[in-house]
């Protein structure tokens, strides 16, 4: 005889922790969920953890934030202290002898020990080199991020106050107010904010108060439309009906039903408009009307190592690939948090390509 | 007779009312609805019915006429007091049980917004006492309280919505096809449920469904709008057996019977407007039954 019983031979004893029987439960206890209650932002966390790109994006931005921020601390030279006998020395890394890293340069097709001509003793290394007036490339770097990434986050937190209260609050009274609300943002976003930066010099002294006053006229504007069309949406859900049936205040539901249902999307765009803000003061530092020598930025770095980009290179390259690092970092990173945060974005996103 | 707790009188309501192309969505409207009664607004899609559930709850304003609301006008209600006060009376339970719960909060939220917002509980335990209760009573298990609305069915959802408008504990309640967008099996069950609920908490009801033999079963009496307008009124069994509008007619001869040898039978009356007709107002035609029809009896 078969030793296997199948279950159905064996109608008479059912696993008891399988089968109740009916009218045992009341009848909507069956038909619900076991499964523990996920909140929304674990089920994102979850869809996060899943994106290499984003962990990858994260785990970069952490180190760089972490080092950036403690600059003072870790920065092995005064980023602004100039030593002129040591200008344009090229990197050099303890343990490493691989050309261009060694302290050689190539000069008239020769490689050229910079360290041995300028007598810099051996125990000395500029691990990124120094620039034209022998500052060092490594603490102007760390200094430069701090400030790229500060002017960054500032650019973040004022999307996140002026655009969001704005946008949620046009929606929000809509008709006359909204109309008028909108017309002011249109005026705001039609001054070209390049404009704007040169005539705060008349009044300000470049640097980081004009910068941050550029972003501050303008740079929240797409968030504040987003946020407004957002809310526009929500407002017609019966969701919202329902509050306002039940005498909630238009205060009271744009913070409690608008404000987390749109909490994604507004995380995402903060993310994006961090990259955007890094670019713009680069820029700005770049072309000279942001931040100003001898204060580091990345884009006073790069502005330094273009002019002497055919002979130092690296003083082109060091900052260009900060630039990109964090710059690709922030758009994969938010571009994972969109995926995380509004899954259904994601499938429209792919259904029109 | 006592005064009608909800009384329309011609209302009417535009969309887009600032723009050229407005639109007529509710035209004249006039009807009763008598405390503990519950009364049944039937019409096909776009007819005005939500709308004018709407109009009642004060979520869309009156375009022109009046609705009172225990003997007061809704629209000149302006101060907070008498505001909230009726917002406590008067509540609505919505169409939709996936769009009318806020995904982002949980059971023990939702339920407990009427009471947040018009501060009825002094303590965290009394809220959660009263929340507790009111799943209860709409047949859910109060641990449910803990859990988001997407981890339940439509039909659950649905109590969640009704148990959210009960709370405040209205006195009139505007059900807005609360079963349109369920199975037939739970409508059922959410029809017995919205019946006991009206006798235990002795509600006045506006049932709203464009399913005129489900209507039939909770209501008293009922109301078909056609167009905006309001063509028949009368006792529920007597609108349903002997229709009197050629559109009460078309519209009880597009239900489906389960019966396959009657539904062979079954002819659809398609309705036509009579282009003759003349002015056109509601009149009575037996005690107790209004139909919209002008002088000599013909129906526009």
């Amino acid at each position: 005889m078969n030793e296997r019983t199948l279950p159905c031979e064996r109608p008479d004893t059912l696993p008891d922790e399988l089968f109740r029987l009916r009218g045992a439960v009341p009848a909507d206890e069956v038909g619900a969920v076991r499964a523990s209650s996920f909140g929304f932002f674990q089920d994102a966390w979850r869809r996060l953890r899943r994106n290499k790109a984003a962990v990858g994006s994260i785990i970069v931005l952490t180190v760089v934030v972490i080092l950036a921020y403690s600059a003072p601390l870790i920065a092995p030279y005064n980023p602004n202290m100039q030593n002129v006998p040591y200008a344009n020395l090229p990197p050099r890394i303890p343990g490493i002898s691989v050309n261009g890293m060694n302290g050689k340069i190539p000069m008239r097709g020769q490689w050229v020990d910079r360290y041995a001509l300028a007598n810099v003793p051996d125990d000395v290394h500029y691990l990124f080199g120094t620039d034209e007036f022998g500052r060092d490339l490594l603490s102007r770097a760390l200094y430069g991020t701090r400030i790229s990434l500060t002017i960054a986050f500032i650019a973040a937190l004022l999307d996140l106050s002026i655009g969001v209260s704005f946008g949620l609050f046009s929606a929000m009274r809509g008709g006359a107010v909204d109309s008028i609300m909108q017309r002011l943002l249109e005026i705001l976003t039609g001054i070209p904010s390049l404009v704007l930066v040169v005539l705060m010099l008349l009044v300000f002294k470049p640097g980081m108060v004009s910068i941050v006053l550029a972003l501050a006229m303008s740079a929240w504007a797409p968030m504040a439309r987003i946020v407004r069309a957002q809310t526009l949406r929500l407002k017609r859900m019966e969701y919202v009906l329902a509050a306002r049936a039940l005498g909630m205040s238009r205060f009271r539901i744009a913070l409690s039903h608008v404000l987390p249902n749109i909490s994604g999307t507004v995380v995402v765009r903060a993310m994006f408009s961090i990259p955007y803000a890094i670019f713009f003061e680069t820029f700005l530092s770049f072309i000279g009307v942001g931040m100003r020598i001898p204060n580091a930025s990345i884009g006073t770095l790069l502005n330094g190592g273009y002019k002497v980009f055919r002979i130092y290179s690296y003083q082109m390259w060091i900052p260009a690939v900060i630039l990109c690092v964090i710059m690709l970092a922030f758009n994969l990173f938010a571009d994972g948090l969109r995926d995380a945060l509004d899954p259904k974005m994601k499938e429209q996103g792919d259904a029109h390509e | 007779m006592t005064a009608p707790l909800l009384q329309l009188e011609r209302v009417c309501h535009d969309y887009d009312t600032e723009s050229r192309r407005a639109i007529r969505a509710v035209d004249g409207v006039s009807f009763d609805i008598h405390e503990g009664e519950t009364f049944g607004l039937v019409g096909e899609s776009g007819c005005g019915k939500t709308t004018t559930g709407r109009m009642i709850v004060k979520l869309l304003p009156v375009t022109s006429g009046t609705i009172r609301f225990d003997g007061r006008d809704v629209a000149g209600l302006t101060s907070r007091n008498d505001l909230m006060r009726f917002r406590r009376e008067a509540q609505i339970v919505f169409q939709d049980p996936y769009a009318s719960l806020d995904p982002r909060k949980k059971v023990r939220d939702i339920v407990a917004e009427g009471l947040d917002a018009h501060r009825l509980t002094a303590s965290r335990d009394e809220r959660e006492g009263l929340v507790a209760e009111q799943l209860r009573s709409v047949g859910l298990n109060p641990d449910f309280m803990t859990r988001y609305p997407h981890e339940f069915s439509g039909g659950q959802r649905q109590r969640i919505g009704i148990a959210r408008a009960l709370a405040v504990g209205p006195r009139f309640v505007v059900c807005d096809e609360p079963i349109s967008a369920l199975d037939v099996s739970i409508q059922a069950q959410i029809v017995n449920l919205l019946k006991d609920l009206q006798v235990e908490k002795r509600l006045t009801m506006l049932f709203i469904a464009h399913d005129l033999s489900m209507v039939r079963y909770v209501s008293d009496r009922i109301g078909v709008m056609y167009r905006g307008r309001l063509v028949e009124i009368g006792p529920a069994e007597a609108v349903y057996h002997d229709p009197i509008h050629p559109y009460t007619k078309s519209l009880l001869s597009a239900i489906p019977l389960p019966e396959p040898m009657v539904e062979r039978l079954r002819r659809r009356v398609p309705y036509r407007q009579d282009d003759g007709a003349g002015v056109c107002a509601m009149r009575q035609a037996r005690p107790g039954r209004f139909v919209y029809c002008d002088d000599a009896g013909r129906f526009g």
